[in-house]
């Protein structure tokens, strides 16, 4: 019985505003509210909306339906201020208890690679968020852009997750199939889905390119590939961006259609079904472990962690970022700390990145700036800010940092221990 | 007089020099009239008037690189364009639009030429003022118009830099740029330089005789008060030291961030501050990460109108690196804003004024420990800028307008009237 196993990505940076020499010390606004604002918004229409909408009437035609999202808490806080409709139609797809929420960094960061403890914060910030808006306590979780190592994997089982998610890289599985459920080089009982790249890819990269062999990608070609595979998978999991639906592949593309009846077309197999994170940990056993040792990601096609870091322009800002941390949690004034994490957001660093081959050209339409340059110049003159703000907060204050988001780790994994997992898409009113 | 830009819709000194003689000239009752290749905008100039070779072109010759080319090349790598009401936009793009079909120096140079020769029929003149490279062509042509017409016309070529200087070698730079200045300068009748310094470049680089060149040292509009802007809140917590100028080769912005590299690690809580475009923008940037000069080393694209001057005065110190700089109008900019300079040695400016350091552009450690003498000494600081806004002050475009006059009255012993108003 294998199981197709949706992941979609949502996330909307807060993107920052051209801050230039002159407006250091004077108070600059750090982000771009106005561009902020209008990206959420058509994001919305083209992609969140619509989509949203589809996939409550995909779900709740066919009750075997399932799906899951990781909402990253900036575009959370986003949604909140923008587009709240955009809110509820998550909450309503919450409310069918067919779809499961992971858990991910607040603010979609790189503090994984950087900072154990801002790691910890981040991720405990964004279950509570999740709770709090969804209901429900995620136990799957996933980093950003699909970070993982072995000690990745070892502070999120530490945190108490259930099972993680990442790329089905070459370079770990070697001969080995993506489509089966493993477990970290040094693990203790948590599960690992690997990103089925070959089937995600041809939806979210190739699905409306003309030059591709396969074009168009029919749903009964796509069908008929899954299907292909009864008896050589437990289960197949397409992870992806959900701004593929919409706004990466046009409306004129077909990929609503395509969605509209991929769950027709895959139950027309009686083995294939739908299946959440957590039920593909739950359903199957691990085949086998995994060792990962040096940092892969889903990004650009080394998946790895060049697209955000490697060129000086990145690796000074992202430690310019981290070295302030103490100083910044020591001010204890909330609204700081929020702003300094706002600028760990990885896609900062992203469009920093000089890579000049093909990923060069993603990377260049994802970014609000002219050149990966003057982000860079724009973060250093916001940094530098920062840095003379601190100077306003009194010097002495080595009092441990009170963060009242902090939650102790221990405690957190006992709550999950007591969840039952097949309680987790159970929506508490 | 045929010139290559004029502000406010320029990018550099040249158009500021142009418009600082013109008015010095003008002053000494002299008609000009002033020809750019395409007029941007209206001007708001009573002194002379502006005319564009563009408006020359003849039906059907008008060529689909013309209107981008004059956006692009004016603004050094910038692109210039300008609203329905004369407003200069300025993008300040690290990336000029790209075009393959971009015309050679030469075809530029011609292009003006042609035009420029037919407004020169329609106008009657004493002697013809080229200013560098771009019009020198122009220039010949205007000169043979005139010959024909039985009017022994002389050609002064005006050199503000040279190919040299722009490629930052000796023997530097664009061969097609060089093999027209070099015909610009042995054409004219007499050549000016804006430095004994270039005076010398031209002498050794093109062969022209040094009894054949004059040197007419740039000024600065000493009547006018530079506007005072409050204290940046910044200055309180950051020494602050600026590089202002177009950032490529001949103006040593590597050397400024090597200086920078130094400096930081004697002071930490200085801040380099590099403003300006050019084709070595990113490169500079990169560098500047790449030595572990992130958060110390600050970037701002290049800065027009009253940002300007808010630089200076941001700034405790400017330094110009240059590696070649036929004169460096910036830094008289500077020291009328009241900020200290330390500039390179191979550079113009050094003839007229003493109240600067100045050291050899490849010395970084020299320049360092310049650059921390002043920081640190602020007695010794108010004095050098003391004595370098006396020193601006006897600097004006007036003073450079009379030495030219000296030198078209040579060239045109009788009465002389430059491009009088037009003919009949």
């Amino acid at each position: 019985m294998p199981s197709i196993c949706f992941y979609f990505q949502v996330h909307q940076p807060y993107r920052m505003r051209p801050v230039s020499i002159f407006d250091i010390a004077e108070k600059p606004e750090y982000f771009d509210i106005k561009a902020n604002r209008e990206v959420c918004i058509k994001v919305a229409q083209k992609c969140y909306l619509p989509a949203n909408a589809l996939m409550l009437e995909l779900l709740q035609r066919y009750p075997e339906f399932k799906i899951s999202y990781s909402v990253s808490g900036v575009a959370l806080e986003q949604f909140a201020e923008y587009a709240p409709e955009v809110l509820e139609s998550f909450q309503r797809l919450a409310a069918t208890g067919q779809v499961e929420f992971l858990a991910e960094t607040y603010y979609h960061s790189l503090a994984s690679i950087f900072s154990a403890d801002e790691f910890r914060e981040q991720v405990a910030k964004h279950t509570r968020t999740i709770q709090h808006y969804f209901g429900q306590t995620p136990t799957t979780f996933r980093n950003t852009e699909l970070i993982y190592s072995n000690g990745i994997a070892d502070m999120v089982e530490d945190m108490g997750f259930r099972a993680m998610l990442t790329e089905g890289a070459d370079r770990i599985l070697g001969w080995r199939s993506a489509n089966f459920v493993y477990e970290p080089i040094n693990g203790r009982g948590m599960k690992l889905l690997l990103k089925n790249y070959q089937f995600s890819d041809d939806i979210a990269f190739r699905f409306g390119s003309r030059d591709w062999p396969a074009w168009p990608l029919t749903v009964d070609k796509f069908a008929s590939w899954v299907h292909a595979l009864d008896g050589n998978a437990d289960t197949i999991n397409l992870f992806m961006d959900y701004e593929t639906i919409g706004e990466h592949q046009w409306e004129a593309s077909g990929i609503f259609d395509f969605f509209r009846h991929l769950p027709e077309a895959i139950f027309r197999h009686g083995q294939f079904g739908f299946a959440t994170p957590s039920e593909v940990a739950w359903k199957y056993p691990t085949v086998d472990r995994v060792d990962v040792p040096s940092a892969i990601s889903w990004a650009d096609s080394e998946r790895d962690l060049s697209a955000w870091l490697g060129n000086p322009m990145q690796d000074g800002s992202i430690a310019w970022v981290y070295a302030l941390g103490d100083r910044v949690k020591a001010t204890g004034d909330e609204h700081l700390i929020h702003t300094w994490r706002k600028l760990q957001t990885s896609d900062h660093f992203y469009y920093m990145c000089t890579k000049f081959w093909a990923d060069g050209d993603v990377h260049k339409y994802f970014s609000i700036y002219d050149t990966p340059h003057s982000s860079y110049v724009i973060m250093n003159n916001i940094m530098t800010d920062l840095e003379i703000r601190l100077k306003d907060y009194p010097t002495i204050q080595h009092l441990p940092a009170v963060d009242p988001i902090q939650a102790p780790p221990l405690r957190h994994h006992k709550r999950l221990q007591a969840a039952k997992l097949h309680r987790v898409n159970k929506v508490k009113k | 007089m045929l010139g290559w830009e004029l502000p406010p819709f320029n990018s550099g000194g040249l158009g500021t020099a142009s418009l600082g003689l013109t008015e010095g000239l003008a002053s000494l009752d002299i008609g000009i009239e002033f020809v750019l290749p395409k007029s941007p905008g209206r001007f708001p100039f009573q002194h002379m008037r502006v005319h564009s070779a563009a408006d020359y072109t003849k039906d059907g010759e008008a060529t689909h690189w013309e209107e981008r080319y004059f956006e692009t090349s004016l603004g050094y790598g910038n692109y210039l364009t300008h609203t329905a009401d004369g407003q200069v936009v300025v993008t300040p793009g690290l990336s000029m639009p790209e075009d393959t079909n971009l015309p050679t120096a030469e075809a530029q140079a011609a292009w003006y030429a042609k035009r420029a020769a037919r407004l020169a029929a329609t106008q009657n003149f004493d002697l013809v003022h080229s200013h560098d490279w771009m019009t020198y062509e122009a220039g010949i042509a205007s000169r043979t118009v005139a010959r024909k017409r039985g009017q022994d016309v002389p050609l002064v070529a005006h050199v503000h830099a040279t190919e040299a200087d722009r490629g930052g070698t000796r023997g530097g730079g664009n061969r097609i740029i060089a093999a027209l200045e070099k015909r610009g300068v042995h054409q004219a009748d007499r050549v000016v330089a804006v430095s004994h310094y270039t005076k010398q470049m031209i002498h050794t680089e093109y062969e022209v005789p040094l009894n054949k060149i004059s040197v007419v040292h740039n000024g600065i509009d000493t009547k006018r008060q530079p506007e005072q802007f409050p204290l940046h809140a910044l200055k309180a917590h950051h020494k602050l030291v600026l590089f202002m100028g177009r950032v490529t080769l001949s103006k040593g912005p590597d050397y400024f961030l090597e200086v920078a590299r130094q400096v930081c690690a004697a002071d930490p809580n200085v801040r380099f501050l590099l403003i300006g475009s050019g084709d070595m923008e990113q490169a500079c940037i990169e560098r500047a990460a790449a030595m572990g000069l992130t958060g110390k080393v600050l970037f701002s694209t290049f800065l027009r109108g009253k940002d300007v001057e808010k630089a200076y005065q941001l700034a405790d110190l400017f330094v110009m690196p240059s590696v070649s700089e036929p004169f460096g109008l910036v830094v008289l900019e500077a020291m009328q804003n009241g900020t200290p300079v330390i500039t390179s040695k191979q550079s113009g400016v050094v003839e007229v004024s003493d109240s600067m350091i100045k050291v050899d552009f490849w010395d970084t450690e020299a320049m360092s420990r310049s650059v921390l003498h002043v920081l640190h000494n602020p007695h010794f600081t108010q004095e050098l800028t003391r004595n370098a806004k006396h020193d601006v002050a006897q600097l004006s475009w007036g003073r450079a307008a009379e030495k030219l006059h000296e030198i078209y009255s040579e060239l045109v012993p009788q009465q002389l009237v430059l491009l009088p108003a037009v003919a009949s």
